[in-house]
């Protein structure tokens, strides 16, 4: 991916290596530098500071607990270099996880591992995160959307304003959202304009404000 | 007795006089007989000497033999009528007088009767005339004369002895009413010695017989009697002690078997054993009288720790909570003989756990092991100011109780080692559970990403002309992430990483929304809990909630969680239909053994109708409160 005239200069960390490697490999052959591979997050951040990496895909679970050494070294990164997108890969949905890789601020996506191999979704949603966005994965969304409540909010909406408040949560713009929905922008406005009043949520330009939001309300439902 | 015996005299003396009175009496009577007798043999004898006189005059005037019969009659009767005098009056006094009388009238029959009565037949003249007739009769007059002085003689001795028998009789009468009168005095006083002596306190045994009947077994009576009534007294009053002891003994044994049963329905309900051990030590120190009582476990260092106690002392227990035995104390000869001993603390006991106990103003102690399971696990220490008890009975006694306390103790620790033993089953199994989860994850799964990056190289790597190559390679993609999927929801279920990093609160905030049936959760959960505790709690929430999905048909699940002094309480409702058997085929089976192996436990109520509740309470550190 060809960036500003250069190619997204990226660090890829799992304590797996031939996964490690099929995802390294992925992204160079998808126009992405690799500048290092790191095994757990010690590695990572050595070769964060010294390469200082455009983007970081990391595992959630690495050595040496197997427990969150991949959000951890995302909060040391966030901290030493904010400008730096993180992506963090996890083998399953933990809502709490996402949400505190989200407070940290933009350029930060939560994605469970098995995205990779959807190639296409893979690398927009690292698009999108390179360009300042926020990603979250859509089957932690559809956790959120799905889950059933007693006097639920989210039955005001309609299908589509739903279908279009799930876009949001997966940190879609709202031209994003009108690309995937095949309609026009300014429908997804109105839509979103609807949505945001009808859950008494706060307008915002922000999209990765409007992430943190809708999820946050739906966590919280 | 001594009264009995001058009864007995006193009446025996009179009848003595009287039995003499009587006989004398009788002697009397017999002699006035012979007189009688005599007399009248003196009388015939006159008879005949009458009849003689009277026939030979017949004879003599008239010359008549007719006359001469009763002449011959006398004359032949004489000499028998004269011996039978001589022999009545031969033993007597006036034998000479009689034997005169007979020879008088021998000689009147020889020298005047014969030649009188032979002349008259020769007819002889002179026998008519007037000199021999008054010669006759003078002859006669001399006999008849000798006749009445013999029979006056008679009569004055007869008389005497009249007078000597009357005189006796006389003695005997008044010998009779002295006796008869002193018997009656005598037998009055008799009377009423015996009714003093005998009858009072014999009453008075039937009134406290009575008393004693009725239960008053304190009664004591005089022990004053003399001879058997004294021994009947002091036998009564021995009797009343020894009832008096039994009931009291009895009273002891009732109050001994309450403490009993009421220690023993402690160990059935399985209370946690400081409240059983407290209970003894208390129920022990009243029914042994006790003043200060201690269950001692052996430490292995040897050391004895204090697990409960009880004292009626104003200074505190003698125990302190640890100690190690001192020289001297029962623990030495109990550890050695394994048998119950038992001290007496006197002033001269120089030893060191005597001036202990001395100090708390203790006198005796007694102890009794307690085996659990065959090794001496500890002591019952009991401890006495004042007197105590046959220290027999005190170990026979203590004995009961400390039998008890083993069985408790040892369902304790099988209990204990049993939670234990399903502490380590159910963590082994967590553990495996998270090797798999782990292995699921970060193995299969990644291989299977691996695999699934390979195909997606492949399929790059194909021209864009093999276009039907490119499609297998993206279905077989594809298919690899749908089996991704399917591999994630399976090891969900096979343990919840979720717990590992979010806690219980946000594990059961997933679960609340990956449930088809709305769920209301009220999570307050504070701190950290121990992971077994975190895992059996989400086991539990989830196999409810499941359960109520699939059976329940509610609208709404209330899920509950919430740490509360030392225990996590749980509870899963629903507004559903109820009626859920909480054994049959539910995993909430499963789910008792991984609550009660915490040591919590666990609850499921399912009336018809009214919903169902699963409640469960664990305790967040083993051994904690339930």
């Amino acid at each position: 991916m060809i960036a500003g005239g250069t190619l997204t200069r990226v660090a890829v960390a799992d304590d797996d290596v031939l996964l490690r490697e099929g995802i390294a490999s992925l992204l160079e052959r998808s126009g992405f530098e690799v500048v290092g591979q790191a095994g757990d997050g010690s590695e990572l951040l050595e070769l964060v500071r010294s390469r200082a990496p455009e983007l970081v895909i990391v595992d959630i679970r690495m050595p040496p607990n197997h427990e969150t050494e991949g959000l951890d070294a995302a909060r040391v990164i966030r901290a030493e270099m904010p400008d730096t997108g993180i992506v963090v890969l996890s083998a399953h949905v933990e809502v709490d996880q996402a949400m505190e890789l989200l407070a940290g601020g933009e350029r930060t996506g939560y994605l469970l591992k098995n995205r990779v191999t959807d190639v296409s979704e893979f690398l927009e949603s690292l698009e999108r995160i390179v360009e300042g966005g926020s990603v979250v994965d859509p089957g932690l969304v559809l956790e959120l959307v799905t889950a059933r409540r007693r006097d639920d909010p989210l039955a005001e909406l309609t299908p589509r304003e739903r279908e279009v408040l799930a876009l949001m949560a997966e940190g879609r713009s709202n031209a994003g959202i009108a690309r995937r929905l095949w309609v026009a922008p300014g429908t997804i406005e109105k839509h979103v304009h609807s949505i945001l009043a009808k859950l008494a949520l706060p307008e915002t330009d922000d999209d990765h404000r409007r992430v943190l939001a809708v999820i946050a309300f739906l966590e919280a439902r | 007795m001594l009264a009995s015996v001058a009864l007995v005299v006193l009446i025996g003396g009179a009848f003595a006089v009287l039995l003499v009175a009587l006989d004398s009496m009788r002697d009397s009577g017999a002699l006035a007989r012979h007189s009688r007798v005599e007399l009248s043999a003196a009388d015939r004898l006159e008879k005949r000497v009458v009849d003689l006189e009277t026939g030979q005059r017949g004879f003599v005037i008239t010359h008549e033999p007719r006359f001469l019969a009763p002449w011959r009659a006398a004359r032949s009767a004489l000499p028998v009528a004269g011996r039978r005098l001589l022999t009545l009056a031969g033993d007597r006094g006036h034998q000479s007088q009689a034997a005169r009388i007979v020879r008088a009238v021998g000689s009147y029959m020889r020298n005047y009767s014969l030649p009188l009565v032979a002349a008259a037949r020769r007819g002889d003249p002179d026998v008519a005339s007037v000199g021999a007739t008054l010669r006759g009769k003078r002859l006669v007059d001399e006999l008849r004369a000798r006749f009445n002085g013999y029979v006056a003689t008679q009569r004055d001795l007869m008389t005497a002895r009249q007078a000597d028998a009357d005189a006796e009789a006389h003695r005997a009468t008044v010998a009779a009413s002295v006796g008869l009168v002193g018997s009656i005095v005598l037998i009055v006083l008799f009377a009423s010695y015996l009714a003093r002596a005998i009858l009072v306190p014999i009453r008075r045994a039937a009134g406290m017989a009575r008393q004693i009947a009725g239960g008053e077994l304190n009664v004591r009576m005089p022990e004053s009697g003399l001879g058997e009534v004294g021994m009947l007294e002091g036998a009564f009053n021995k009797m009343a002690a020894s009832l008096d002891e039994s009931q009291a003994e009895l009273r002891r044994q009732a109050a001994q078997q309450a403490a009993l049963r009421r220690v023993a329905t402690l160990v059935a309900r399985d209370v946690p054993p400081d409240e059983l051990l407290e209970s003894v030590a208390r129920e022990v120190a009243v029914v042994l009288e006790a003043d200060t009582t201690g269950l001692l476990r052996y430490e292995p260092d040897g050391d004895l720790s204090l697990l409960a106690a009880w004292t009626r002392l104003d200074v505190g227990l003698p125990f302190p909570d640890r100690l190690t035995p001192p020289p001297g104390s029962l623990n030495e000869r109990i550890l050695a003989t394994g048998r119950p001993a038992s001290s007496e603390f006197d002033e001269n006991d120089e030893s060191e756990a005597a001036a202990l106990y001395r100090r708390y103003g203790l006198r005796s102690t007694l102890g009794v092991p307690i085996f659990v399971g065959g090794r001496l696990w500890g002591l019952m220490v009991a401890a006495w100011a004042g007197e105590r008890l046959d220290p027999e009975v005190v170990e026979w006694r203590l004995s009961e109780f400390t039998e008890l306390v083993a069985t408790a103790i040892a369902n304790a620790e099988s209990r204990a080692e049993l939670a234990a033993s399903r502490a380590r089953v159910v963590a082994a199994s967590d553990q495996t559970r998270r090797r798999i989860e782990r292995n699921l994850h970060d193995g299969t799964q990644q291989r299977l990403i691996s695999v699934g990056l390979q195909l997606r190289a492949a399929e790059a790597l194909a021209s864009p002309d093999q276009r039907k190559l490119r499609a297998q390679l993206s279905d077989a993609a594809q298919g690899l992430t749908g089996a991704v999927a399917e591999l994630q929801e399976i090891s969900r279920g096979i343990h919840p990483a979720i717990l590992s990093r979010g806690g219980l609160r946000e594990a059961l905030k997933a679960l609340a929304r990956r449930s088809s049936v709305p769920v209301e959760l009220h999570a307050a959960v504070d701190g950290e809990l121990p992971e077994p505790v975190e895992v059996a709690s989400y086991y539990l929430v989830s196999e409810a909630l499941t359960n109520a999905a699939k059976h329940a048909r509610a609208s709404v699940l209330q899920v509950d969680a919430e740490t509360d002094d030392g225990v996590v309480r749980l509870s899963v409702t629903d507004n559903g239909v109820g009626g859920a058997d909480p054994e049959a085929g539910s995993g909430l089976v499963g789910l008792r053994d991984r609550v009660e192996a915490l040591g919590g436990d666990l609850r499921i109520s399912s009336a018809p109708g009214h919903g169902t509740a699963v409640r469960a309470t664990i305790p967040i550190e083993p051994g904690g409160p339930r």
